[in-house]
């Protein structure tokens, strides 16, 4: 039971979502059962066809055949954003598989206990490469998954704080500089926090020194080397939905939807907001929204349980397995999974910037949905495999 | 509470951490020392941050649904709802014997309704090409909709409708198009309205409120493109149709005015019925007809407005002449008032009259006359004395008491005018002392004095009732009759009063206007001619009829026409004939006499 929970709530998700689908075009509907039952063979498959443990001795080849997908799709993938590769009948996006390849490897390498900085360096060029490659893409947020399965690993996986601290300060150091009082908090916090870790002196001044001239020299670059043009391509860069007009009234139309949804909704394949294509990606991005508009505050409160639920069950999963590698495995899945679910539900509730990213297991959309599932087949499998070690 | 056992194991991976400072007081505390606590602690640290995030996800939601709802209900509302008018029937305008002048036609008008694009062109060249309509406007309005073309014929509505698969966007909604089937020479008093349908001129704008009525609104359900997807989500308000309207005019007798002008290149022509004050015939020429304004092309529009004679005067009301001789009956009214003179009084005509060093010619030696046969053979000398007489002050005082002349008569067609007549101030300021000729000047009606024809006719009418209900030209708005707030009067007796009837009678009986009299129907009248700086005189006439309880009365100016009695008096003539039906009769021939000049009123200077 402890396999399936996760399933469980997720293709509770997947059904909800599936109802609202209908509400929106039954057509998308259709289409998105095929993409769930792909997902569930992706799930079987990850689950009984292909051990963790085979996973593991093969997670750098795997790396390196997505890296490789990666590079080809910036070659060949477009037109527009080279972020999938066209075939007739779906887009293929190499960066779903890449998720899959860096959790593996991820977990694979920060496996050992007590992991040295060494590996902790390797894991973070695995890491840096993939961030890279899809952020030219460019695709900045599913980039951010990343990162956030990098940081989620090195904290799960037992890297001691003094490193993760020297790890992530200068990039906290550098995302502050651009304002004189937290640029000062950010010194004082990390100064605090590393005399609290005990550590040597040598180790707060140099955290501390390396921190003020990264800070130091950030606006310096941004201000002083960088010429105006060049300043304006990396904003664009970073944030180039944040300057489409139409960007910003889909984002406002779902806030629309969702607050005339009221607290019990408009009822089923009622809602003005999206009936009336107000909101375009209704069937995509935006279900939420969708399913908040006809079903309310109880349908939104709902779908945030079931997530909850979810949550719940994974990090049940997680707690349970020993083995670290098997629980990099699990925790990276979570963090995959949330991540996109945390910066969906936030971004269509107007609360974040609007990032594009598709609502785990809801949205219609066949890499995402087999992606998830495989993932899900992954926790299960390596909750089998750690019941099997028990057993013994 | 969890018990987590009293075994002391460290975490091997953790032995120089000092951060649980942060989340316990007190080093030594056995919780973090449970087997797989720093593992725990780490996966919990992750899955916080998540959790962080959906209570606030949830948080969101309850403050955005349940706290704020009805406001986004509003804004969800605004998205799809379009209030789009229901024009009302524009009330109608007709004469008084139920000629219709102004009415609408129903016909059709497109309207697009905004999805978050606008209209593109491709769409208008669609509609371009499916209505013809050369004149689309596009008028892009912040209602949520944009009136694209109104006046659409039924048959094109019908193309459009058919499409509808491609006119999603637009909308054929009822219009009432202006039509004027017989306004004709009475356009100047209906005026026209805008291609709005708003008055813009005449009575279509002095009550155009009336006329409008009120629209009714309908309520659609529309997508984000614009496309309707329901109609009447709410049940639509009606509008209030406009109020019909009906005037004193006879579109008959101002047609017959018109005709009668055809040799005239323009003039104007009143006739008002004087017991109650209704206003029948207000002709003015030239004009452009109502149908010109709205719907002429812009070449006919500046053909019209450019032609010579300002074609936008209307000359009845706002046309200011110089009496001349038709001012002489209220010469002899301010004389009798002034007590100046009696009916009985007689001046001797030798030919004219001297006043200082110059001297003021009559038309003819007329020799002695009383006043009745002063008007009819409209002797000057006779009114120089009666000026003579009162000076100049008295007089103009005499003038003042007479309201009605220096009044504004507010018909609702606009431009109306009061006469004007120069104050003694002016004349202190101008002539000095030596105002006494322009006193007598002033009694032939002519120097500073101008009169509007509605004036002229005005003093026809008093002569002949000695009151008349304030002049109107509308007597029914809606079905409710129109009563003349208050009566112009004359303060004389009325034996004076018909000692100036009586010479009007002998003007057409046997004075200057003898060729006009009608067989076997007594009717007052006087010409006069006025001088015109510009050319020909202007030749008038004033009158009221029939002599025996007057009924009616009128002006006509006929401009550059001549002699008084020659052009306009035949035109008035013809005008009672036909109200009173009388059969039709031809002119008398008048034999001239030899050595009198008809009517020469020129006063000339001698050294």
């Amino acid at each position: 039971m402890r396999r399936f929970l996760p399933l469980f709530f997720a293709l509770g998700i997947t059904a909800l979502a599936m109802v609202e689908l209908f509400s929106v075009g039954t057509a998308h509907a259709l289409r998105q059962l095929v993409w769930v039952g792909l997902g569930a063979l992706a799930f079987a498959f990850f689950y009984k066809a292909i051990s963790p443990l085979t996973l593991r001795r093969g997670a750098e080849i795997i790396y390196w055949v997505s890296m490789v997908l990666l590079v080809a799709v910036l070659i060949l993938g477009g037109p527009g954003a080279k972020r999938w590769f066209s075939f007739g009948f779906m887009k293929l996006q190499p960066s779903e598989i890449a998720k899959i390849a860096i959790l593996l490897v991820l977990s694979k390498t920060l496996e050992t206990k007590s992991p040295e900085t060494m590996r902790v360096m390797i894991a973070v060029g695995y890491s840096l490469l993939a961030f890279a490659l899809i952020f030219v893409e460019p695709d900045l947020a599913t980039a951010g998954a990343v990162i956030a399965l990098l940081t989620s690993l090195l904290v799960v996986s037992g890297v001691r704080f003094s490193l993760l601290l020297l790890l992530y300060a200068p990039l906290v150091a550098a995302a502050s500089s651009f304002w004189l009082w937290s640029f000062i908090a950010v010194v004082l916090a990390i100064f605090v926090i590393s005399r609290l870790m005990k550590r040597r002196w040598g180790y707060t001044l140099g955290i501390t020194t390396m921190v003020i001239a990264v800070g130091l020299a950030t606006p310096l670059i941004w201000k002083g080397v960088l010429k105006d043009y060049q300043r304006k391509r990396i904003i664009a860069f970073v944030a180039p939905k944040a300057q489409s007009t139409r960007t910003g009234w889909q984002s406002l139309q779902a806030r629309v939807a969702i607050g005339s949804g009221g607290l019990f909704g408009k009822g089923y394949g009622k809602g003005t907001q999206k009936g009336l294509e107000f909101l375009p990606e209704a069937h995509t991005d935006f279900i939420f929204a969708a399913v908040g508009e006809e079903f309310g505050f109880l349908g939104c409160a709902v779908v945030i349980g079931l997530f909850a639920l979810l949550l719940w069950s994974l990090v049940r999963a997680a707690v349970f397995i020993e083995d670290q590698y098997l629980r990099n495995l699990v925790m990276g899945a979570t963090t995959i999974i949330f991540y996109h679910a945390s910066f969906n539900l936030l971004s269509v509730l107007g609360l974040f910037p609007v990032a594009g990213l598709p609502l785990p297991f809801a949205s219609y959309g066949g890499s995402h949905i087999i992606m998830e599932f495989s993932l899900l087949g992954i926790v299960a499998a390596s909750v089998e495999e750690e019941m099997r070690r028990k057993a013994y | 509470m969890v018990s987590w056992g009293s075994k002391v194991l460290r975490d091997p991976l953790e032995k120089s951490v000092g951060w649980s400072l942060l989340l316990y007081p007190s080093p030594g505390v056995k919780m973090r020392d449970e087997p797989g606590f720093f593992q725990r602690f780490r996966i919990a640290l992750v899955v916080a941050f998540f959790a962080f995030a959906l209570a606030g996800a949830l948080a969101r939601a309850f403050y955005m649904q349940v706290i704020r709802g009805w406001e986004f209900g509003g804004r969800a509302e605004i998205n799809y709802l379009r209030r789009v008018p229901i024009p009302p029937i524009r009330g109608r305008i007709m004469d008084r014997n139920g000629v219709v002048l102004a009415s609408w036609e129903p016909r059709f008008m497109a309207v697009a309704l905004l999805g978050d694009t606008g209209i593109t062109e491709d769409e208008v060249e669609k509609l371009r090409a499916t209505i013809g309509a050369d004149s689309l406007v596009v008028k892009q309005s912040y209602l949520g909709y944009a009136v694209l073309a109104r006046d659409i014929q039924y048959d094109k509505a019908l193309a459009v409708m058919e499409r509808s698969e491609s006119f999603g966007w637009l909308l054929m909604l009822p219009w009432f198009t202006r039509t004027y089937p017989h306004s004709g020479p009475l356009s100047p008093i209906v005026g026209y309205v805008d291609a709005d349908g708003v008055g813009k001129a005449g009575l279509e704008k002095a009550l155009n409120d009336e006329l409008m009525g009120s629209p009714g609104t309908k309520y659609l359900m529309v997508d984000a493109k614009g496309r309707v997807v329901k109609e009447d989500i709410y049940p639509p308000e009606e509008p209030s149709q406009g109020k019909d309207i009906k005037l004193s005019v006879d579109s008959r007798l101002q047609e017959a005015a018109d005709t009668l002008f055809r040799g005239y290149r323009s003039g104007a022509a009143v006739v008002m019925n004087i017991k109650t004050g209704e206003i029948l015939v207000l002709y003015t020429k030239p004009y452009v007809g109502s149908w010109t304004m709205v719907y002429g092309t812009s070449e006919e529009k500046s053909a019209a407005l450019s032609a010579p004679g300002s074609p936008l005067l209307n000359r009845a009301v706002s046309g200011l002449y110089p009496p001349g001789s038709t001012f002489k009956p209220v010469v002899a009214l301010a004389g009798l008032a002034s007590g100046a003179i009696t009916p009985a009084s007689v001046f001797c005509c030798g030919g004219g009259m001297k006043m200082g060093t110059r001297f003021f010619k009559c038309t003819g030696i007329h020799g002695c006359l009383d006043l009745v046969h002063g008007i009819e053979h409209s002797c000057n000398t006779y009114f120089y004395s009666i000026a003579a007489r009162m000076g100049l002050p008295t007089f103009l005082d005499q003038l003042e008491k007479m309201g009605f002349l220096k009044r504004r008569y507010d018909l609702g067609i606009g431009g109306e005018k009061p006469a004007l007549i120069p104050s003694m101030d002016y004349y202190r300021k101008n002539f000095g002392t030596h105002y006494g000729g322009a006193a007598l000047n002033l009694s032939i009606g002519q120097g500073e004095l101008l009169l509007t024809p509605l004036h002229m006719a005005l003093v026809a009418g008093l002569v002949a009732r000695g009151e008349i209900p304030l002049p109107h030209v509308v007597i029914q708005i809606g079905g409710e009759p129109y009563i003349p707030p208050e009566t112009l009067r004359l303060s004389i007796s009325a034996e004076n009063r018909e000692a100036v009837k009586k010479g009007m009678l002998l003007v057409v009986e046997s004075g200057t206007a003898k060729s006009c009299r009608l067989p076997g129907f007594k009717f007052g009248g006087k010409t006069g001619t006025a001088q015109n700086p510009h050319g020909q005189d202007h030749s008038l006439f004033i009158f009221y009829a029939p002599y025996d309880d007057p009924e009616i009365a009128g002006a006509v100016v006929v401009e550059q026409g001549g002699f008084g009695a020659t052009t306009a008096a035949p035109i008035a003539r013809e005008l009672i004939r036909r109200y009173f039906g009388l059969p039709p009769a031809p002119l008398y021939i008048v034999k001239k006499k030899a050595g009198e000049n008809q009517e020469q009123e020129e006063p000339e200077e001698i050294e």
